[in-house]
């Protein structure tokens, strides 16, 4: 990345690279390990949207069927999506956004990045050897007993991925503490920063849980001890009960961070102060705080006691709360903003149409009644898509096109992006609005063939996907063109606020050449164009 | 004046070979506030991680309370509470070299932190005698009682790893120590980890070993 780098090696800048404790490098190698991971598993879902073109199943096995959607929703879940923007643009822009020269442990950062890449490379063996069919929730006693797959190698590889974002999300909490310049205080704080601090809060509290569970489903795979598998004792529930009360907080860890996205795209190109900076920064944590207690609302039907399912159901309603703060004061900052609609606005705003279908589409599944006729239908795997993929990488691609000027130096072509958003955007409506509808009509998720009444929609949801696949190629494309072809970006060239825009792009090895001070707001929009005109 | 000044230099001196201030850190201070915030941030990551084993401790010995008072009657209390002492004293003794190393009082503090780890290598050698004891007498987990020898192996065993990490960690420091090579703020580190370790186990005595010691 340093210029003065005459030429070395290509041995000796790969040793550089895989040493590094540079938070901005370990942030790119992240970026390179996630969309690897990210390719593989939507090579996986092609074969199954290719199959679900035609009612029979014609083009795989039941069983190849079972082994290729695990493939995709273990590594989009475990190895794309929880680590997506946390592990890259976190990385990358939280010591920056601090006014930091690094991570409070630079060392513990690379050791994360490792531990994440063997943690998949295990799991993609097991994937290799053999394959999994118990989908990316790995419920017990199906696991534990009877899956004849590679149960153990898959599990401990999500075990080690885990791991790795306890280190990253510890990482974070003693950065964002101790790490400020002078003058930045804690309202000071950008809301990517807040987003981020309420995600390491939930991968610190809500992960070991996870860590735990998969572990003893290793133990009693392995040495046939009964602790979920109700045959030898164990309880099968409580694998539920553990697996949800991390896998639902989760969620959160894959939607926090990208509104942290958000907020930053949006008060840029809205050229406006965002509106309810505080109560942005609150309902991060609100909902961080309050994601802790509804992972009940997974187990409606596994016949849990309708006292508690009335609990879940209420406190799942309540998440809306916070989420509405959001998207209305992300409203209210574009309410008479000078508006740019530049490729990362383009992102965020899909980011909040998507996320809001999404969320509203989440309260039918917390309503008690409901969901009993739509639990594992498609109607489920349309909701969290809209919130993962809508949102998540909406905000990851948002993301990464508002700071690529600032992570290489380059502009990205403005046409081709636009271009690529749009077919995004288009693409995943056309492929998961369908499965709303086929959901309510009953079809049930994670079955290769289906009766013929669903063909109609699940052919205009396969449609969709090549549209998405193309979206999605593009900035692959015109991304890796720009680090060459690319016009030189400038310190600032989105004339952005943020101690992250001070500096040069790409920012030198330790950031800053002074160290920064802070001594107004996040988001002094207004006040630089008052400033502005004044001069004029 | 000239003479405090080079103590003072000396002193910093000393200071930066023992715990250099490493790079995004101003200073000694705040490098040891960001490595104790650290540390406590990951013992709560680890108390949650020992919680879910306390979870389904509950779940069975609620479903299972007969099962769990027998099989707790064939733990022995006096060797539980002969552990829990060597715990909790080797907790003392690293309260004392952790007091010793910011003292710079070297052999006293190498003598505490071989006594810390002379304890722990104790409970491990009790905690050993015991396994061989019940593996020996068929109280496994596919014997009779086998849903409380289950919780037993499991949650002691993690419980086991987590005193042999402490003391991995505590060979590591004393070889440094020896070498004049200690860096304080690794010792607290370490120190902090063993005082959870000691806590995690003052809940598994009882829960384990005292359930109902009358036959």
């Amino acid at each position: 990345m340093s210029a003065t780098d005459d030429d070395p090696s290509f041995l000796a800048r790969a040793r550089s690279w895989l040493t590094t404790t540079d938070h901005k490098r370990i942030g790119l190698l992240y970026l390179a390990a996630i969309l690897s991971f990210f390719v593989l598993a939507a090579v996986a879902v092609a074969i199954v949207r290719l199959e679900l073109l035609t009612p029979e199943g014609d083009v795989v096995s039941a069983s190849a069927y079972n082994r290729l959607f695990t493939v995709h929703g273990v590594l989009m879940v475990w190895f794309f999506l929880l680590p997506a923007v946390p592990t890259v643009l976190g990385n990358f822009l939280l010591p920056l956004m601090l006014g930091a020269s690094d991570l409070a442990f630079p060392r513990l950062n690379l050791a994360s990045w490792y531990v994440f890449v063997v943690g998949g490379l295990v799991t993609l063996a097991a994937m290799v050897v053999g394959g999994l069919d118990s989908g990316w929730t790995f419920y017990a006693p199906y696991t534990t007993r009877y899956a004849e797959s590679h149960v153990v190698l898959a599990v401990f590889g999500v075990f080690l991925a885990g791991v790795s974002s306890i280190f990253t999300g510890l990482n974070f909490i003693v950065t964002t503490h101790q790490l400020r310049a002078p003058g930045l205080s804690w309202f000071r704080l950008p809301l990517f920063v807040w987003a981020n601090y309420a995600t390491s809060v939930i991968l610190v509290l809500a992960t070991p849980v996870l860590g735990m569970t998969l572990l003893l489903i290793v133990i009693e795979r392995l040495l046939v001890l009964g602790i979920f598998d109700p045959s030898l004792g164990g309880d099968p529930l409580l694998f539920q009960h553990f697996f949800w009360f991390y896998s639902h907080p989760a969620v959160y860890i894959m939607i926090l961070p990208g509104m942290g996205v958000v907020s930053e795209i949006i008060a840029c190109f809205a050229r406006r102060p965002i509106f309810g900076y505080r109560y942005i920064a609150y309902s991060s944590l609100a909902i961080a705080a309050l994601g802790f207690f509804v992972w009940g609302h997974h187990m409606f039907v596994s016949g849990q006691s309708t006292v508690a399912s009335l609990l879940f159901s209420v406190l799942s309603f309540m998440v809306a709360v916070p989420s509405a703060i959001k998207v209305f004061s992300w409203l209210a900052t574009l309410y008479r903003g000078r508006i740019e609609l530049r490729t990362p606005m383009l992102y965020a705003l899909g980011f909040v149409a998507l996320f809001t279908l999404g969320g509203l589409t989440g309260l039918f599944l917390a309503s008690l009644a409901i969901d009993v006729h739509l639990h594992d239908t498609y109607f489920v795997v349309a909701h969290f898509h809209y919130i993962m993929v809508g949102g998540m990488v909406m905000a990851l691609l948002g993301g990464l096109h508002f700071w690529w000027p600032k992570i290489t130096g380059r502009m990205y072509p403005e046409r081709w992006g636009k271009i690529a958003a749009i077919s995004i955007f288009v693409g995943f409506n056309l492929t998961f609005f369908p499965q709303f509808l086929l959901g309510l009509e009953g079809m049930p998720r994670r079955y290769h063939s289906y009766p013929d009444e669903f063909t109609a929609l699940n052919v205009v949801s396969s449609i969709g996907t090549l549209l998405l696949a193309v979206g999605y190629l593009l900035p692959f494309v015109y991304l890796i063109g720009s680090l060459w072809r690319g016009p030189k970006a400038g310190a600032n060239p989105w004339d952005a606020a943020g101690l992250e825009w001070q500096t040069d792009s790409p920012p030198p090895p330790g950031n800053f050449e002074v160290q920064p001070r802070v001594e107004s707001e996040a988001y002094a929009y207004l006040a630089a164009a008052r400033e502005a005109e004044d001069s004029t | 004046m000239s003479a405090k000044q080079s103590s003072a230099d000396l002193d910093r001196d000393r200071d930066r070979d023992r715990d250099r201030v490493r790079e995004p850190f101003a200073s000694p201070d705040h490098q040891r506030a960001s490595a104790e915030l650290g540390t406590w941030t990951f013992l709560a990551q680890e108390l949650v991680f020992f919680a879910a084993l306390f979870v389904w401790y509950t779940c069975q010995r609620l479903r299972l309370p007969a099962e769990f008072a027998a099989g707790s009657r064939a733990t022995d209390w006096l060797l539980g509470a002969t552990m829990t002492g060597l715990l909790l004293l080797s907790s003392a003794a690293i309260v004392l070299a952790v007091r010793f190393a910011s003292e710079r009082r070297r052999l006293a503090g190498i003598l505490t932190l071989g006594l810390t780890m002379a304890l722990g290598l104790g409970f491990c050698g009790i905690k050993g005698f015991e396994y061989h004891a019940h593996v020996v007498a068929g109280e496994t987990p596919v014997g009779a009682h086998g849903r409380f020898w289950s919780v037993y192996f499991v949650v002691t065993g993690f419980h086991l790893a987590h005193v042999l990490a402490g003391l991995g960690l505590f060979g590591v420091l004393l070889i440094a120590w020896l070498r004049d090579r200690l860096r304080t703020n690794a010792l607290i580190m370490a120190a902090l980890f063993w005082h959870l370790v000691d806590i995690v186990w003052i809940f598994l005595f009882p829960l384990l070993y005292l359930i109902d010691p009358k036959p």
